[in-house]
């Protein structure tokens, strides 16, 4: 462990208010998906796993300004159009329609990505979409 | 000026960095060769023979630029792993590595880092069951 965290990550021993906005951002999610691959990053990167609570979710997805729903739509056209990993993009597509957008809305999302990234990148969101939310299609 | 090193001493000081990297010689090429051999020759002599093979940074600097380069652009898992393998085999510890990673998600963002974290993860986890 990091000499330079003072609780062990994940397991928060004193109070963290940023950690607990971040648990809480996380609790509007898939939260089994989530916490899964949560645990996966905390096996190899534990202090990274609670930064990635604290900051990423706590500190930045948890601010005032924008809400969880917007947030969660910018997410998955970002992490689509940066071609990061399947797991990861439909991660946040599950979150997204946790949050309430519909399949229909996050194809069109999808297609509004072939301008702006390109006809792969829309193509591969809208086959990692239909993988995670299969339709009567 | 210093005489120009033929073409068979570039491709096997290339095979020669491969090998101090930690791979043998088919397990990174054997797919390669068989469907573009002059592209592997290429990436043998040139990108590991002329550059990697270079005096100036030790080539286990090189195999962390490599890993948080190839991180950084969203290299595949494969690619990542691969290069994880290498910075290992140079001597880096994996909690080095993931300090490392762990900085990159400063300079390409979080997804980016997530996953080569998660690729370093598995190598690690296939090491270690190997």
């Amino acid at each position: 462990m990091n000499a330079h965290r003072s609780e062990p990550a994940c397991g928060v021993a004193q109070p963290n208010p940023r950690f607990d906005r971040g648990l809480e951002v996380l609790g509007h999610r898939d939260a089994a998906d989530a916490l899964k691959r949560l645990r996966d990053l905390g096996e190899i990167a534990p202090d990274f796993a609670a930064y990635f609570v604290e900051y990423a979710l706590g500190d930045i997805a948890g601010r005032p300004g924008l809400d969880l729903k917007v947030r969660a739509l910018l997410a998955v056209a970002v992490l689509a159009a940066l071609g990061v990993s399947a797991d990861q993009l439909a991660g946040e597509i599950r979150h997204a329609l946790v949050l309430g957008w519909s399949r229909a809305e996050l194809i069109e999302l999808m297609t509004q990505l072939s301008v702006y990234a390109g006809y792969p990148v829309a193509i591969r969101g809208l086959e990692v979409l239909a993988d995670v939310a299969p339709g009567e299609d | 000026m210093t005489a120009v090193p033929d073409a068979g001493v570039r491709f096997a000081r290339g095979l020669q960095v491969l090998q101090d990297l930690g791979h043998e010689r088919s397990e990174v090429l054997e797919r390669l060769e068989r469907i573009a051999p002059d592209l592997a020759w290429h990436l043998v002599a040139f990108g590991y023979g002329d550059i990697q093979g270079r005096p100036g940074l030790d080539l286990k600097s090189r195999s962390l630029v490599s890993l948080c380069t190839l991180a950084a652009l969203g290299a595949t898992e494969t690619q990542v792993a691969l290069d994880a393998k290498s910075a290992l085999a140079a001597g880096w510890r994996t909690e080095e590595l993931v300090e490392a990673l762990m900085q990159v998600a400063l300079h390409a963002g979080f997804p980016r880092a997530l996953d080569a974290l998660e690729a370093l993860r598995r190598e690690k986890e296939s090491k270690d069951e190997g």
